[in-house]
Order: C-alpha cells, then structure tokens, then sequence
C-alpha cells in the first residue's frame, strides 16, 4: 500500500533526524503530520550572498511519497523571519527550478538531501536576482509547482 | 538587435495572407496549415517578375500627428474616431500596423505577433470607404476573392470597445481580464495606453481577445469579417479561457518532443531477477537496506535485483520503474536507448531494435548472453568495460547505437541528486557510484551476469555523447552562462 509506504519512510525520516539532527544551517521547523513539514534553510559562512538570512522551505508530501517527488516550495513566514531567497532559480512566489524536484527526482533522495540541495543551490549563487520572467511566470503559475513544466538550463547555480 | 521585418506570406492552398507557423523547420499556413506558401516581401521574392499578390490589408494612414506627439494621445485621436482600436487591433494582428504613420515613426510595432513590424508593401486594390457609422476596407485576395473588414458598425458597443484598455492596457497584468470585464462597462473611461504596445503580453493577449471576438460573443461579434477569411472563423478554433490556452501550449509542447522520464516497460520490470535473501546471502551483501523505503531487509526477505546489481523491495522498485525506468540509486536506465520514446508502451510488444521479438530476446538483451562469468562492477561507466566483456561485444553484439544528438535522461554523475543520494544512504551501505567493485554475491548462478556488454557500451556510449554535447554548447554559449545540459 502506497500510503504506508509514505507514512512509514517519513517516521523513519523524522526519527533519523530526531536522533542524529539536522546538517548544519538546516532545522526542521515543524512536522506536525505526514503531510507538510517545514524546514529552515541558513547559508553559513562567510562567503554567501545571503549571509543572515533564513529561508523557510514548505514540503507537501503526496501519498505516493517517495515514489513522487514532494512538493516543495520556499515560503514567506514571519514566525521564522523568513523570506523567498532571491535566487535565478526562485521565483517570487516560491516556486523552485531544480532539476531533483522535477524530472531527477529519485525516490533514494529525502527531506533532508533536498534541505541539502537548496542550500548548496543558494550557496554557489553569487548574484541576487529573480530568474527571467519570474512576473509572468508567477501571474499564470499553478499553486503546485509539480505542474509547471521546468526547463533545467543551469547547472553552475 | 535590430529585429529584420518578418514578411508576410501568402498560402496558395487557401488564399490567405499570414506570417507562417513553423513546425519542424517546415513552414505551415497559419490559416489552413498548408505547406504551399510564397513569401511576400519584395526583397526576398524569389520572382522578380512576378506580380506580387495584393498587400494585407493595411489600415487608412490618420493624418500624420504634429512630431512630438505621444503615442497615447495619438491613441485617443484614434479612440475619438471610433473604432480606433479594432482599427489597432486588426491592424497589429495583420501586421499592417506599419502603415500608421505615427507608429512608423515610434519603430517597430511590437505588439504584432511576429514581434516586428511588417515590411510596408505595395498595396493595391485597397479600397476604402468612410460612411456614417463606420468604415469599410475591402482588398482583393489573389485567387480573385475580395475581403472586406468593417470597422465602427457596432453603435455604442463598438464605441465602448474603443475605450477599453484591452489588450493594450496598462503593464498588461490582467490586460485580457481587463478587457473583458471592460467591455462597455466603461463607456466613458479614459485609460493611459502609454506604453501598453510595449508589454510583451500584448501579443499574446491581442490575440486571444482577437479569437474570442471572432467566436461570437453574443452581441458583441460584429460583422468584423466578410470575405475570404471569414470561413476560417470557426468558434471551436479558438480558446476562451486561460486554461484552455494553457492546455493547447501544453500540446504544442508536448508535441515538440517528449520530455521526462520514460518508464520501463512492464516486459522488464517483470524480467528483473528475484531474490529470497536467506542469513548467508544477507550477511554477504553490501545493500543491508532498501533504498526508496530505508528498511533493513531481513532474512526472507524477497528483493529484486536490476542490472546495475542494487537491490529493492519488490514494492518500493515497481511503482518507481512504471514511472521512470531507471535505477533509484545509480540512474542505470532499464530502458533501451533505441526504444520508442513517443510510446513507450511499444517495447512491450515491439522490438526494441534489430528484428529481436520474443520476451526472451528482450531479457537476453538486458542480462546478456546467458550468464557470461563477469565480474559485477560499478555501474559506474567512466570505466572502460573489462577486456572479456569487449571482446564478446565485437563478436556477438550489434555495435551500439550510433550517438545521438539528444540522448535521453540517463545516468548524470555530476548531478546534484547525486551528491545528498550517497550521503544520505552513505551510513548504512557502501556508496555504489564509487567506482569500486561491488561485491554482490547474493545472486544464484543463472543470474551471474550483471550487466550484460552491449547494455553497459550503450551506457557508455551514452555519456560519452552528452560530454561531447556538453563540450560542443558550451563552445557555442560560451559568452551565456545558460547551458543546455539537461535535456
């Protein structure tokens, strides 16, 4: 039964990340059930863009989970103090350009790589700006980003 | 960059005058999707001598306005003739919006769909009649049929129209929105145009109103289009709704070419060996876990093994493979190189390539020759393929595919899956992009060979194809960071 199987890997995500934690500049924020979780993301050091800033990464898990990539989009929180990185990959609404979300999705990957790829996404960014017609994109965009069709052009950010 | 004037085309299959939709690299009629088409622009007709067919029809030049006078104001004169803007909107859809002089004199016209302005052609049998309630344009099409657009007929309505924003509006964030909800709700409103022929909506939204227009909104369709033309306007034609116009885009694109995973055909996913594992072949193996639902298997456990040698629960890999046929861990793709993209379905009954029909000739493919004794490796395919392995290539297997320009998605070592894949599974198992030898000793004998010389040539063929691609656009963008690598 495919929703055992997602609800049995996410307990066993959550108690990994309950014994062992979290990589650095990575919190998981909430995991009130098996279908949002909500994850901080921090890019630590120096060198960053985005030093001080936190991002708030939202994933919605289907019952297909880990067979189907979650949903997985930045948001706005002010609980968190957490804004949309301004990234060429992030449109302004959160929705995330990476090829891992859409068709390189593999169901070995979990909450934590994909923390771990947005992060090192954000971390070789050295220039802040909003990919190329983020405004028309977000004005049309479905609220799901599994339904936008990507094109995966870049693979130095 | 100066954008060269697109000319306009004339479809001798149904008369019509039109910038051609390109498909393949072949240009069709926009109108009736034909093939026979002759380019009108004078510069570029291939006969001289030939009399070019009459212009499109090109809108009555206003007295040119005092220089210096803004656009919109110009607009507004437009407006305060009535019917200025289905003169605009017809003009801009046709692409003889250059014959507006002030337009001329502001550039290129980009709200027409081509993006640039018409070339300013000859026109002849244009003829144009100002009545009482409107004008009349006729022209003459070249199979002798006569087109004749009516602008300005409509009363009030048609007056209402002309003072919308429409398509035209302002930044164009709901343009189309705007213009609807704006159909003779604002008879009086003025609205600044200014620089609404600049969003790069506008062509779009122009002509989706454009369409629905022509499709009859009650009591609004005007007697817009008598003549040649007007056969084509059927109302099933067209889109009405964003979604709608969303889904054909989804169409179009689908029809460019296939993209996204392929899944293994049902043929392969039912061939994949099946392995009970019992205390000795547990304690052997390198996998202690199953990678897509991290349980530990334990003894009695039923796992599937696919060629690169991982290991899943039968449960965990199918789904998956139905869905994209390649290995969770590594990417080995399950699905033959030379398979039908367009349908995938196909290689369950078909052959994947060289006359091979039967369901053990597609297993013997995939698993090679019966058991040949080699050693499991990595999958990894930097790796040149051990010597017994190529020599059995040469005598036994066809040569591997001839590289294509765009192979599909395979195994991408230097993606970012890769880096949190092995970190995350790197704790319990032994990291299987390595490049070292994986002992996999769990398997019986009829099941030795794991993968198979002309899979594991193709593979590398593979990669080694989409490096040279890599390196060739690169060499071409090297000034844009953006490099199609992906698809």
């Amino acid at each position: 039964m495919a929703t055992g199987l997602a609800s049995k890997r996410l307990m066993k995500e959550l108690a990994e990340i309950k014994s062992k934690g979290t990589p650095p500049g990575i919190t998981l924020l909430s995991a009130e059930d098996m279908q949002v979780w909500l994850f901080s993301i921090q890019v630590l050091g120096d060198e960053t863009i985005y030093k001080g800033e936190t991002f708030a990464l939202k994933m919605k898990f289907g019952p297909r989970y880990p067979i189907e990539c979650p949903e997985v989009t930045f948001v706005a929180d002010q609980t968190y103090n957490a804004v949309i990185p301004i990234h060429p990959h992030c449109y302004s609404n959160g929705h995330i350009c990476a090829s891992i979300l859409g068709n390189e999705w593999s169901p070995v990957l979990n909450c934590v790589a994909i923390c771990i790829t947005m992060q090192s996404m954000l971390a070789s960014n050295k220039k802040k700006e909003r990919p190329q017609g983020n405004d028309r994109y977000v004005r049309n965009a479905p609220s799901n980003p599994k339904l936008t069709r990507w094109h995966y052009d870049d693979d130095t950010v | 960059m100066s954008s060269r004037p697109s000319p306009f085309w004339l479809c001798h299959e149904c008369g019509a005058q039109m910038r051609p939709l390109e498909v393949n690299g072949v240009k069709h009629c926009a109108s009736c999707n034909g093939e026979f088409l002759e380019i009108l622009d004078p510069e570029v007709n291939p006969d001289p001598y030939h009399e070019l067919p009459p212009a499109p029809p090109v809108r009555p030049s206003t007295s040119p306005p005092p220089s210096g006078q803004s656009r919109s104001s110009l607009e507004e004169e437009q407006h305060a003739e009535g019917g200025g803007f289905m003169q605009h909107l017809f003009g801009s859809l046709f692409g003889a919006a250059a014959s507006n002089a002030g337009q001329e004199r502001a550039g290129p016209d980009p709200s027409s769909p081509g993006g640039s302005s018409a070339p300013r052609t000859g026109v002849s049998g244009l003829g144009q009649n100002q009545g009482a309630g409107g004008r009349t344009f006729t022209w003459n099409f070249p199979g002798g049929g006569q087109g004749r657009v009516v602008f300005g007929t409509m009363g009030g309505q048609m007056g209402g129209m002309g003072q919308v924003g429409g398509p035209f509006g302002p930044g164009g964030d709901d343009g189309l929105d705007a213009f609807f909800s704006g159909f003779g709700a604002r008879p009086g409103g003025q609205q600044n145009r200014a620089g609404g022929l600049n969003d790069p909506m506008a062509g779009d939204d122009l002509l989706r109103g454009l369409m629905e227009i022509m499709s009859g909104e009650p009591g609004v369709m005007p007697p817009f289009l008598t003549g040649a033309p007007q056969g084509r306007a059927n109302p099933g034609d067209y889109v009405m709704t964003q979604q709608g116009f969303d889904q054909i885009l989804e169409q179009l694109m689908q029809a460019a070419g296939p993209q996204g995973p392929i899944p293994a055909s049902e043929v392969v996913i039912e061939g994949l060996p099946r392995i009970t594992f019992t205390e000795e072949s547990l304690e052997k193996s390198v996998y202690k876990d199953c990678p897509v639902c991290k349980e530990d298997f334990t003894v009695g456990d039923e796992v599937m093994r696919v060629p690169c040698a991982h290991v899943f629960h039968p449960d965990c890999l199918q789904p998956w493979l139905k869905i994209n046929g390649s290995c969770p861990v590594c990417r080995f793709s399950l699905v033959p190189e030379d398979g039908n993209r367009q349908n995938p379905q196909a290689t369950q009954a078909q052959a994947p390539s060289g006359g091979l029909t039967s369901v053990t000739d597609i297993l013997q493919r995939l698993w090679g020759q019966g058991g040949a004794p080699s050693n499991p490796t990595s999958p990894t395919t930097e790796q040149a393929p051990p010597v017994n392995l190529t020599s059995q290539l040469s005598t036994s297997v066809p040569p591997p595919p001839a590289p294509q320009p765009s192979p599909p998605p395979a195994v991408q070592p230097q993606s970012a899956a890769d880096t949190p894949a092995s970190t995350s599974e790197g704790q319990t198992e032994g990291t299987p992009t390595s490049g070292a030898p994986v002992e996999v000793d769990l398997e019986g004998p009829m099941l030795s060979s794991a993968i198979p010389a002309d899979y594991r040539e193709r593979h590398r063929q593979r990669e080694l194809e989409r490096e040279r691609e890599r390196e060739r656009q690169t060499q071409q963008n090297s000034h844009d960071p953006y490099v199609d690598d992906l698809d």
